[in-house]
């Protein structure tokens, strides 16, 4: 219960001294990569599981837990503003595609990485990247392209400067001023 | 939703063998996930259309009568298709997140945002607690038997739920909503495109490409004469009046070639800037060419990146536990109630996020 009691009293006040600093786009990569570690790390404590290292897995499950915890709450709504400063017109559709895009992941993850787990851990143990790494060695896949994609996006500013140099060699007629 | 998570196991296990309880009831979360897949999309785009009130309260009344007819499900069938109806009337998260979008300026948006996760965590905590609660009323409080609740054993917590729903609908009632566009300005009308040239986002969708223009604007310029990023006369300047009208009008006035930056004008006043690079100009494109450009628009970036955020992290989620029970060399072998120990820092995490608010100077 310990790590949950330190995330229920520093959260508060490290998210937004945290989201200052950073911004949504600094939130977003903190969060990613926190949550590969969390990714990389689990397959990892089925090493600890012999009585004499209990309770270091119990250490590292409970810390692995609280940081997976927190992640959710810096990722999800960094990426919903990211994507609301994007967008300029039809918010309802871009919202709407945004909520049915979670739905599908939330609908086929849980299958596809339940059947990976599953083929994983059979009988006849496979080989390293193929075993019990390999959903979430793919959860870190999706997660670092994710951030490829948020990376390689022009921020709002960038996009401002480049419409106000468009705007500037557009004659506006006089009566839209 | 969450109320069905401690209810799920027990209804189906009326209906179905012990053995194939886990599999029936992943079923009955997964129906109500494929069917929100089409229905995130036609509400986002019908609430540009009419408004995001009407949507909202249609949204609020079929999510209120799906949820009684899944209490009052008799069996697996009925129930399945309770909660795909449950799911084609699931949009509302797209519908808050594109209302505090209308409503908020860039400054309160990250917080507004961060609210919604926040409510989402406190209903996720509250939901299941309810559904264990309130789940076979008859069995425990001897006045219900003979009632209707005892013939519907489970539509109790649903009848909570519903009337919590209709609650929070009355809400909506005293919310400010922005004009749909229906009912805003009408390209051609000279009268119209000054009103929009000069209307504050209070009157959102159509003036919401010039209120982002000014959001965008804000923190670069901070000696602009628009602190709240509303649209006014400093952001028209630079970026122009929000009409498609206006717009296309204005292109046709100059003959400076476009390279680095397209507009790209809509029929009914809908327009999308971009930074792309330069097009042959003349003659049709070709299909590809533009699925290729309509791919490389920002914010469908952003959506595929917001698809593999969300495979990757419920894939991930998803594993954990099963990683943790799993016996043997390739888990850690932990019985039901330590899984339920490891999970808990999990659920109660988000709520503690409340009122994040980044500097909009920084990170963009």
């Amino acid at each position: 219960m310990l790590p949950q009691s330190v995330v229920i009293f520093i959260m508060p006040c490290v998210y937004p001294r945290l989201a200052r600093r950073l911004g949504n786009k600094g939130c977003f990569y903190v969060g990613i990569a926190a949550m590969s570690l969390f990714c990389l790390a689990v397959p990892l404590l089925r090493h600890l599981c012999d009585p004499e290292h209990r309770p270091l897995m119990w250490t590292g499950l409970l810390s692995l837990s609280a940081l997976r915890g927190v992640t959710g709450p810096l990722v999800f709504p960094a990426i919903i503003i990211i994507v609301n400063q994007t967008i300029t017109e039809r918010v309802g559709f871009w919202n709407g595609t945004m909520s049915s895009v979670a739905a599908g992941a939330r609908a086929a993850a849980p299958f596809l990485f339940g059947h990976l787990f599953s083929v994983g851990t059979r009988a006849g143990h496979l080989p390293f990247p193929l075993d019990v790494h390999m959903p979430f060695l793919l959860a870190i896949v999706s997660l670092l392209l994710s951030t490829l994609l948020v990376w390689s996006t022009p921020s709002t500013v960038a996009e401002a400067s480049e419409t106000r140099r468009f705007a500037s060699r557009v004659r506006w007629p006089r009566r839209f001023y | 939703m969450a109320v069905l998570f401690p209810m799920a196991p027990f209804m189906v296990g009326d209906w179905v063998a012990r053995d194939e309880v886990g599999t029936w009831a992943g079923m009955l979360t997964s129906a109500y996930n494929f069917a929100s897949v089409p229905s995130g999309v036609f509400w986002g785009r019908l609430s540009d259309r009419w408004g995001r009130r009407p949507c909202m309260v249609i949204l609020l009344g079929g999510s209120a009568f799906s949820i009684i007819v899944f209490g009052c499900s008799g069996s697996l069938l009925h129930a399945m298709l309770a909660r795909c109806l449950g799911g084609l009337f699931s949009g509302m998260g797209g519908l808050v997140t594109a209302g505090m979008r209308d409503l908020t300026t860039v400054e309160q948006r990250s917080t507004a945002v961060a609210s919604i996760s926040w409510a989402y965590g406190v209903g996720f905590a509250i939901g299941p607690l309810l559904g264990g609660m309130l789940v076979r009323p008859a069995e425990r409080f001897p006045a219900l038997r003979g009632t209707l609740f005892e013939t519907f054993p489970y539509l109790a917590p649903c009848l909570v739920v519903a009337w919590l729903i209709v609650c929070s609908g009355l809400g909506l009632l005293w919310l400010p909503m922005p004009l749909p566009r229906a009912k805003q300005a009408k390209p051609g009308d000279p009268s119209a495109e000054s009103t929009s040239s000069t209307s504050s986002s209070s009157s959102s969708s159509s003036s919401s490409t010039c209120a982002t223009a000014a959001d965008a604007e804000a923190p670069a310029d901070p000696k602009g004469d628009d602190p709240k990023g509303d649209g006014t006369p400093a952001a028209i300047a630079a970026f122009g009046p929000p009409s498609a009208v206006a717009l296309s009008s204005a292109v046709e006035l100059t003959a400076v070639p476009l390279d680095a930056v397209e507009m790209q004008v809509e029929s009914d006043g809908k327009r999308l800037l971009s930074s792309s690079p330069p097009t042959s100009s003349g003659g049709g494109r070709s299909c590809w060419a533009a699925c290729v450009r309509f791919g490389c628009q920002p914010v469908v970036l952003l959506l595929l990146a917001y698809l593999l955020l969300n495979f990757g992290a419920i894939g991930g989620m998803e594993s954990f536990p099963l990683l943790l029970t799993r016996n043997g060399t390739s888990g850690l072998g932990l019985a039901p109630f330590e899984l339920g120990q490891v999970m808990l820092p999990i659920t109660l995490s988000p709520p503690l996020t409340l009122t994040p608010n980044p500097n909009p100077n920084h990170g963009r």
